[in-house]
C-alpha cells in the first residue's frame, strides 16, 4: 500500500460518508453532473498516476526494469527484441549477446517479449522503454506472427478483464484494435461482435481507470526480470513422427502483405522509430505449424522485403530442431532456444543489419 | 459469487428489474427473490443447494409441527429438538467434523495411543454458520410465540436464503423479517437513495480499503485464503505489529463493508436489515465494543444462548460463567480451530472482568484511557484470530513487547497511516462531522451528483480486479 492508494482510500471514505443526503432532482439533473464528476475525476486520476509513473503492473514492467538496469550497467549498443510467447521462449538474450560478441558485434540484446502480447501492447511497452532508456537502441527487432496479425484482440484468447487485458486498451490501443477488427481481424460475424463487445468493455474499464490504483504500483517497484524463461520440460506430448512431418514441410508461399491494419501499424511504427533514429528489422521464431512459418516467410518477401526480415523456414534450422526441444507445438524448450539463438546470431551477422545500424 | 464481482452486479440488476416489474404481485416478487437466491448460492457449488434445502425444510417442518401444541407437550418438545438439534448437528458435521476428528487424533497421539488422521475431509459450505443460526432463530421465535408459524415453505426458504445477506450476514431475526415479506414495498427515490448510501459506503469499505489492506497483512500472517504458510521469523517486530494493525482494520472494513452492501441491496428490494457495526473501534470499554461489533451475532448469542443460560439473573459467578460460555462458543462459531476458541475465551474473560470492576456497562476510567486500553486489548486478541497457530500468536505478542529478536523484513511505512483511516471513519460516522452531509452545498443536487461521480471514479480506480473473498465467507 503506497501513499496514492491510501490517499485515494481516504478520499473515497470521506466521500462515501458525506454523500448521504443529496437533494431531489430529475434524471438529467443527476446524470449530467454525475458523469461530469466521474469524467473529471477519472482524468485527474489518470494525470496524477502517469505523473507519478504509477500504473497497473504487468510482467512487462519487470522486463523494462531489467532492460533499464542492463542498459545502465552495460554501455554497449542496444538491440531490442519485441515479441509474444514465441520469442519469450526462443530468444535467450544473454546467450544471444554472447553469440553476437563471439561474432565480433559488441551489442547487448534486450528482450521485451511476453505471452499473448498483441502488437499494440508490445508497442506500448517498447515506447515506455524508449522513454526511460539512457540511450536509444541501435536496432529494434519486431516479431511478425500470423496469430497477432490476424487477431488484433489477441489477448482475449488468453485472458479477459485482467490487468493486462484492460491496460493495453487505452485510446490508442483501442483505435488500433478497432481498426484491425474492421479490416477483418476476426473470424465471422459472431466472433466479430464478441470481440468488438469485449474491446468496448475493456476500453471503458481502461478509461474509467478500473483497478489502476488498487492493483497499481510504481513501475520502478516491479521486480527486474529477464524475459527469457528457458523451460526444461514439455507441456504437451509431441510424437517424433508428427514433429518430423510438420518441420519437414516448408510451405512455399508467394510474397504477401499482412492484414491492412497490421501493415499500417508496422508502417507507422517504423516511421516513428526511424524518426527517432532507430531502424527496425523483423523476425519470427520457429514454430511447428508450417502455415505460421509460411506467413512470416511470405511477409519477409512481400511487405517487409525492403527490410531485414529473418523467417525460420530454413531447412537446416528446422532439421536441428527435429528433436525433443519443444515445449509444445509453438514454443521451444531451453535446448531449442539455444539452437535457435545461435542460428539467429548467424543470420543477424549474415544480414549485415548491425553494420547498417551502427551508432 | 463475490459482491464486488461483475457477475454479482449482473445478477443484482436482472433480479432488480424482474422484481420491480411485478410490483403489484407480491407472490411473484418473492418467487423471484427465491430463485435469485438459489442461483446466488448454487453459483459457489450446486451441491450446497441440497444442504440448504434440508435446513429450510427441517426448520419449516419442525416449527409447523411444534406450533399450536401446549408448552409441556412431549411431541412439541421432540419437534423442537429435531429442528434445533438437527440444524446444530448439520453445523457440527459440516463445520466441525474435521476439527474434532483432528483434535481427537492429536489427544490420542499425545497419550501414546495409535490413531490415524481422519481420511474423510468434509467440504465447508459457504455461509453455513450464518444461515443455520437464522434457521434456529426462526424455530425458537415460533416456539417462544414471538411470531406466528409460517405455513408456506417458500417464506422460510426466502428467510434462510435471502441472497443479499445469505453468506455472511447480518444474521437476520425471523420475527423482524417475516412481516416484511407480507408487505408490498413501493419503489421510491427514497428507497433507492437509502440503499445507495449504504451500498456506496460498504463498497468503499470493501473494495476501496479492505482489499488494499490485504497486501499488508497477508504476507506476514500467511495468506489464509490461499492456505499459505506464515514465516514470521523473517519479519521485524515493527512489521508484525503493523500487520496486526492492518488486519484489525482489514477485518472491520471487510466485514462492515459486506454488511453495509447487504443492507443496501436489501433496501433496494424493500427490506430492512439490522445494522451490524456501529464504529466498534471507537468503543471505550470491551462491553461497549461487543455492542458495536458484529451486532447481529452478539445479540443472537445474547438472546438465544446467554439469556437462556441464566444471563445475569443468578448472581456474579453465574453471570461470569455465562459470559465465558457464550464467548467460547462465539469464538468457536467463527472457525473450527482452537485459536478461535482462545480468542473467544480472552474476550469472555475481559467481559467478565469489566463487569466485575465496573458493573453493567459502566465506564469509570475516562473515555481516552478506556479507548486506548480497550483497543489495545482488541488489537492483541486479533492475533490468535488471524494467526495460524498458538506458536505464531505468541511470536507476534512477543514482538509487541519489543524483546523479540526480529527478522529484517519491514512493511511499507504507510501501514502506520492505517489507524488514521479508522479514525476518519469513526469521526465522520459518530461525531458532528456527519452533519456536514446536510450542509446546503452537499444538498445541492448538482454538487451532490458531481461529487458522487468523483467518488465513483476513485472507487473504480481502487477496485480490485482480482477480487478477494470476504474474510467472513470462510466462517
Amino acid at each position: 500500500m503506497n501513499w496514492i492508494v491510501i490517499s485515494a482510500a481516504c478520499l473515497a471514505l470521506i466521500g462515501a460518508h458525506l454523500l448521504r443526503a443529496g437533494g431531489r432532482t430529475h434524471f438529467f439533473g443527476a446524470a449530467v453532473p454525475f458523469l461530469a464528476g466521474l469524467i473529471a475525476a477519472a482524468l485527474g486520476i489518470k494525470a496524477l498516476t502517469s505523473l507519478e509513473d504509477f500504473g497497473r503492473t504487468t510482467p512487462f514492467d519487470g522486463f523494462v526494469h531489467q532492460a533499464l538496469t542492463t542498459a545502465k550497467d552495460d554501455t554497449a549498443p542496444l538491440i531490442v527484441f519485441s515479441g509474444a510467447s514465441f520469442s519469450r521462449n526462443a530468444i535467450d538474450e544473454i546467450r544471444l549477446t554472447e553469440a553476437l560478441r563471439a561474432r565480433g558485434y559488441p551489442h547487448r540484446v534486450i528482450s521485451l517479449s511476453l505471452e499473448a502480447a498483441s502488437l499494440v501492447e508490445r508497442d506500448t511497452h517498447l515506447a515506455r522503454f524508449l522513454e526511460k532508456s539512457p540511450r536509444p537502441p541501435v536496432l529494434v527487432f519486431w516479431e511478425v506472427a500470423d496469430m497477432t496479425d490476424q487477431r488484433p484482440t489477441f489477448v482475449f484468447g488468453n485472458s479477459k478483464f485482467s490487468v493486462r487485458a484492460i491496460d493495453q486498451f487505452d485510446a490508442r490501443g483501442t483505435v488500433w484494435a478497432a481498426t484491425g477488427l474492421a479490416s477483418g481481424g476476426c473470424a465471422g460475424a459472431v466472433d466479430c461482435v464478441k470481440e468488438s463487445g469485449l474491446l468496448g468493455v475493456h476500453a471503458l474499464l481502461n478509461a474509467a481507470n478500473v483497478g489502476l490504483v488498487g492493483q497499481g504500483d510504481y513501475t520502478r517497484n516491479a521486480a527486474p526480470q529477464y524475459a527469457f524463461e528457458g523451460p526444461m520440460k514439455p507441456r504437451e506430448t509431441i510424437t517424433p513422427a508428427d514433429r518430423k512431418s510438420q518441420l519437414s514441410l516448408i510451405d512455399i508461399q508467394p510474397a504477401a502483405d499482412g492484414l491492412n491494419w497490421a501493415k499500417n501499424f508496422r508502417s507507422l511504427q517504423r516511421d516513428r522509430l526511424n524518426a527517432a533514429g532507430i531502424p527496425v528489422a523483423y523476425y519470427f521464431p520457429p514454430v511447428m505449424r508450417p502455415a505460421s512459418r509460411a506467413y512470416a516467410a511470405s511477409l519477409c518477401k512481400g511487405e517487409l522485403g525492403a527490410f531485414t526480415c529473418i523467417d525460420p523456414d530454413d531447412p537446416a534450422l528446422l532439421k536441428a530442431l527435429d528433436k525433443d526441444v519443444w515445449l509444445d507445438g509453438a514454443h521451444l524448450l531451453d535446448p531449442g532456444a539455444e539452437i535457435y539463438t545461435d542460428w539467429l546470431a548467424d543470420q543477424i551477422a549474415a544480414s549485415g543489419v548491425l553494420e547498417a545500424s551502427a551508432p | 459469487m463475490n459482491f464486488t464481482q461483475p457477475i454479482y452486479f449482473l445478477l443484482l440488476a436482472l433480479t432488480f428489474a424482474a422484481y420491480w416489474s411485478f410490483s403489484k404481485r407480491r407472490e411473484a416478487q418473492l418467487a423471484i427473490l427465491n430463485v435469485a437466491s438459489a442461483i446466488f448460492y448454487g453459483w459457489w457449488d450446486w451441491r450446497f443447494l441440497g444442504l440448504i434445502a434440508i435446513v429450510i425444510f427441517l426448520s419449516w417442518l419442525s416449527a409447523l409441527m411444534a406450533s399450536g401444541r401446549p408448552k409441556g407437550d412431549t411431541v412439541r418438545r421432540l419437534w423442537l429438538i429435531l429442528g434445533i438439534g438437527g440444524n446444530l448437528a448439520m453445523l457440527g458435521v459440516f463445520k466441525y467434523f474435521n476439527f474434532f476428528a483432528d483434535s481427537a487424533v492429536a489427544v490420542m497421539q499425545a497419550m501414546g495411543l495409535q490413531a490415524n488422521p481422519s481420511v474423510i475431509r468434509i467440504l465447508l459450505p459457504v455461509g453455513i454458520s450464518f444461515y443455520i443460526f437464522q434457521a434456529i432463530s426462526y424455530v425458537i421465535d415460533v416456539a417462544r410465540g414471538d411470531m406466528p408459524v409460517a405455513k408456506r415453505l417458500d417464506r422460510v426458504s426466502l428467510y434462510v436464503m435471502f441472497f443479499p445477506q445469505l453468506v455472511a450476514g447480518p444474521i437476520v431475526r425471523a420475527a423482524g423479517f417475516f412481516p416484511q415479506m407480507e408487505r408490498s414495498p413501493k419503489l421510491t427515490s427514497a428507497l433507492l437513495s437509502s440503499g445507495l448510501k449504504a451500498f456506496l459506503l460498504g463498497f468503499a469499505y470493501k473494495a476501496g480499503i479492505a482489499d488494499n489492506l490485504a497486501p499488508l497483512a497477508d504476507p506476514v500472517f500467511g495468506d489464509a485464503l490461499l492456505a499459505g504458510d506464515a514465516d514470521l521469523a523473517q519479519w521485524s517486530n515493527s512489521a508484525l505489529i503493523g500487520a496486526t494493525i492492518a488486519f484489525a482494520a482489514l477485518i472491520y472494513f471487510d466485514f462492515a463493508g459486506y454488511s453495509l452492501m447487504a443492507i443496501g441491496v436489501a433496501r433496494w428490494f424493500g427490506f430492512h436489515i439490522m445494522r451490524n457495526f456501529d464504529y466498534p473501534y471507537a468503543s471505550a470499554s470491551i462491553t461497549d465494543f461487543w455492542r458495536r461489533w458484529h451486532i447481529s451475532l452478539s445479540t443472537w448469542l445474547r438472546d438465544y444462548l446467554y439469556i437462556p443460560l441464566g444471563g445475569n439473573r443468578h448472581g456474579p459467578a453465574s453471570t461470569y460463567r455465562n459470559l465465558m460460555i457464550t464467548m467460547l462458543l462465539g469464538g468457536l462459531w467463527h472457525g473450527a480451530a482452537w485459536t478461535f476458541v482462545a480468542w473467544g475465551a480472552l474476550h469472555g474473560a475481559a467481559l467478565a472482568i469489566h463487569r466485575a470492576l465496573f458493573g453493567k456497562g459502566g465506564r469509570a476510567i475516562g473515555f481516552i484511557f478506556g479507548l486506548i486500553l480497550t483497543q489495545f486489548f482488541v488489537l492483541l486478541t486479533w492475533v490468535p484470530f488471524r494467526a495460524e497457530s498458538f506458536g505464531d500468536t505468541l511470536e507476534v505478542w512477543h514482538a509487541f513487547t519489543g524483546l523479540r529478536a526480529g527478522g529484517e523484513k519491514l512493511l511499507p511505512w504507510t501501514v502506520w497511516l492505517v489507524p488514521g483511516l479508522l479514525a476518519i471513519d469513526a469521526l465522520f460516522g459518530k461525531t458532528q462531522l456527519k452533519q456536514l452531509s446536510k450542509t446546503p452545498l452537499l444538498r445541492s443536487p448538482a454538487i451532490y451528483w458531481a461529487a458522487l461521480g468523483a467518488v465513483t471514479a476513485i472507487l473504480l480506480a481502487l477496485y480490485p480486479l482480482e477480487a478477494r473473498p470476504f474474510v467472513y465467507f470462510q466462517f
